[in-house]
């Protein structure tokens, strides 16, 4: 009676892992064809086992078990669709994709003590971090894919708009400082910078909209930056830290200083 | 650490007026004129780009072309308006080509673009020192280096500001660059005249010598050393050999310098060949006609041998061709009283008072000649005054002042005000200023009967 009760169990297990196996195969294909649901789908059977994986490879340090998590994620969502036809074990897949995200995290800390160059540096990687802390990946994949779409979409206005609109909403400045800088008018700036703003808004509701494809599958892959040149802090080419010594040094050649001048006779 | 060796160019003014100027390179320039033809011919293919244009910019200003110079730095930064170290340089161009206005528009597009606390303060400086509010540009640059103590462009900048207004505290600005960069030339040069007008001639000796091996080829140290060997009598046998070795690798390096060409003649002159010494100098201004320091150094060495009244006509022209040097007007002050040519000295006077206020040297030489030539004593005294108030922990400026009150009869007052230079005088190396003092002490002593 018992050994039937267990083939009985056993065969309806192998059901259940045929049926799950069968669903998993189904969900791989339509990621394979670029349905965004079928990847969470997917990614949400496996998010917790995956969330302790990292917390053990990371030293069971929760900021950087969370940081790892959301890049593998990330990672997971550009690669996924690519190898999703070839996959026979998502599960496998992505916990030697999660794997081998938490070493390069390792390899980075390790280079990061000598990398970081400043403390502006330093102060933005840490709010980075806090923020992927404070959210949940599907967010953080999200704020993430929003941070590319309107930085692609700024790199891609032309220059004499784009110029003007970064040195407004990235540096800051005033129109006036602008103008200066750029040998405008200020109501050329003002003018300018609202053409920059109507392209970005429109961009920026088709991508809300979903109707374009700005998405991170198409455009993001582990090696592209996640900032743009202009992000960097104004330095060289527009505020030079440093004074030139050479030029301090520049000097005339003039007669003479007051101990040497011929007053030592008239004087005695 | 900065090694780079001083050299010297000649510049000529829109007017004819030509000037030296120390400049920093990093190479040598050799062949400029085929390098600045082939530089030009592609700016001119391609009028659009900026980099060749910048290195045409840089040619013509290490040449001394400053005029075109001027014109290209401009057409970069129309190109590249974001280039602060191109305004800064094209700003101290125009400074010292006295188109201050300029220079101070220039800056302020500077001041404008920089971001950075210190290099704001620095710049606002540079524009105080354009307008000649040198206690306003110290307070500044002051800032600035208090910011970044490390950026030795702002001690060197803070150096030449208290070097203007004649501030013993220049030395201590070199001395941070020197401890920052022991062997920084530019700062060992610079302390050696700042030391001399304090009176620390050893002290200056040991760092002129310092940079001197550091540098053998740097124009400006050589020619310090040289004078340094000839201030201190160093004129004849093998010692006089080497001096004149250097005098003439000082002229090899710069030949278009009037100030070495006096050097030269000085060392004719105290070797006892005085009309070999004053014909080199006539030789100068004869073939630089548009020199005010080649008019002004014959000036000088006709003074010093007796001829009061060609030195009057020739300082006279020094100060015809340049009236931005306040000691080409103090030397107008000991020359042409002593040719009597009082009444073109009174407006003189005045009118190196309103240029030089900020200099303690100015005030007490018009003291001076207040009382000593135009026997206005009150305002003489005054006057000299002043340049206690300015540089009040400077012997110099008492030992002065307690000369002029001296001149007019006010010798309790004047024995009071060379006491107190007498406290300021540094520990050791102050012989010469000393001796002077305790002549003049002596002589207000021997009046008051004491």
């Amino acid at each position: 009676m018992q050994a039937n009760l267990n083939k009985v169990h056993s065969i309806a297990l192998q059901e259940v892992n045929k049926s799950i196996a069968s669903e998993e195969q189904a969900l791989l294909k339509l990621v394979s064809q670029g349905d965004r649901t079928a990847f969470w789908q997917l990614w949400g059977r496996y998010q917790d086992y995956l969330s302790r994986r990292c917390l053990t490879w990371m030293g069971c340090n929760h900021t950087d078990a969370s940081e790892a998590l959301s890049r593998a994620t990330l990672k997971a969502w550009d690669k996924l669709p690519d190898y999703a036809g070839t996959i026979t074990n998502p599960r496998a897949w992505l916990t030697r994709l999660t794997h081998n995200v938490c070493m390069d995290m390792h390899r980075e800390g390790n280079r990061g003590a000598r990398g970081i160059e400043s403390i502006e540096e330093m102060a933005i990687k840490d709010d980075e971090t806090v923020a992927l802390t404070l959210a949940s990946p599907e967010s953080a994949v999200l704020r993430q894919e929003l941070g590319m779409t309107i930085r692609r979409a700024i790199n891609a206005l032309p220059l004499r708009l784009r110029a003007p609109f970064i040195l407004r909403y990235y540096h800051e400045l005033s129109y006036q400082d602008i103008a200066q800088q750029l040998a405008l008018s200020t109501a050329n700036v003002r003018k300018r910078i609202q053409q920059a703003r109507e392209i970005l808004q429109k961009n920026l509701n088709k991508y809300l909209a979903g109707l374009n494809d700005l998405s991170l599958e198409k455009h993001q892959s582990h090696t592209s930056p996640t900032t743009s040149a202009w992000e960097a802090p104004m330095t060289v080419g527009h505020t030079v830290d440093q004074i030139n010594y050479r030029i301090t040094a520049l000097c005339l050649n003039l007669p003479h200083t007051w101990y040497s001048s011929p007053s030592l006779l008239a004087w005695s | 650490m900065f090694k780079s060796a001083t050299h010297m160019v000649q510049l000529t003014q829109p007017t004819g007026v030509e000037l030296n100027a120390y400049l920093i390179l990093d190479n040598k320039i050799t062949r400029q004129e085929i390098e600045l033809k082939t530089l030009s011919n592609y700016v001119q293919q391609h009028p659009q780009g900026w980099k060749k244009r910048l290195e045409v910019a840089e040619l013509l200003y290490a040449i001394g072309r400053w005029e075109q110079a001027v014109d290209e730095y401009r057409q970069v930064l129309k190109r590249q308006p974001h280039c602060i170290n191109v305004r800064l340089q094209l700003g101290k161009m125009l400074h010292l080509m006295a188109r201050e206005a300029e220079a101070i528009e220039v800056y302020e597009s500077a001041l404008f673009l920089s971001r950075n606390v210190a290099t704001r303060h620095h710049i606002t400086g540079l524009i105080e020192s354009c307008r000649q509010h040198y206690q306003a540009a110290v307070k500044t640059l002051e800032s600035a280096a208090s910011l970044e103590p490390d950026n030795v462009a702002h001690w060197l900048a803070l150096g030449q500001a208290y070097l203007e207004i004649e501030s013993p505290v220049s030395v201590q600005a070199f001395d941070t660059i020197l401890k920052l960069n022991p062997d920084d030339i530019v700062a060992l040069s610079h302390s050696y005249n700042a030391l001399m007008a304090v009176g620390h001639f050893q002290e200056a000796g040991r760092r002129v010598s310092r940079a001197l091996e550091l540098a053998p080829d740097d124009v400006r140290v050589l020619k310090q050393m040289a004078a340094h060997r000839v201030y201190i009598g160093l004129v004849s046998g093998e010692e006089g050999k080497q001096t004149r070795q250097m005098i003439l690798g000082v002229l090899q390096l710069a030949p278009n310098a009037a100030d070495a060409f006096e050097l030269f003649a000085y060392y004719h002159i105290f070797r006892g060949e005085l009309e070999k010494g004053v014909a080199m100098l006539q030789k100068f201004t004869e073939k630089h006609p548009n020199s005010p320091s080649g008019w002004y150094h014959y000036a000088r060495c006709l003074f010093h041998t007796g001829s009061y009244q060609l030195a009057a006509e020739v300082i006279l022209k020094a100060y015809t061709l340049y009236q931005n040097d306040c000691e080409i007007y103090r030397t107008l002050c000991e020359i042409l009283p002593a040719a009597g040519r009082l009444e073109e000295l009174q407006p003189l006077v005045e009118e190196m008072l309103q240029h030089f206020p900020q200099r303690w040297s100015v005030w007490a030489t018009a003291g001076r000649v207040l009382v000593e030539s135009f026997n206005d004593i009150e305002r003489g005294c005054n006057v000299s005054a002043k340049g206690t108030q300015l540089q009040p922990q400077l012997a110099e400026p008492w030992f002065r002042h307690g000369r002029v009150l001296a001149l007019a009869g006010r010798h309790p007052e004047a024995v009071e005000a060379l006491e107190q230079g007498w406290q300021l005088l540094p520990e050791e190396g102050h012989y010469l200023q000393s001796a002077q003092a305790a002549v003049w002490l002596g002589e207000s002593y021997q009046v008051l009967g004491d």
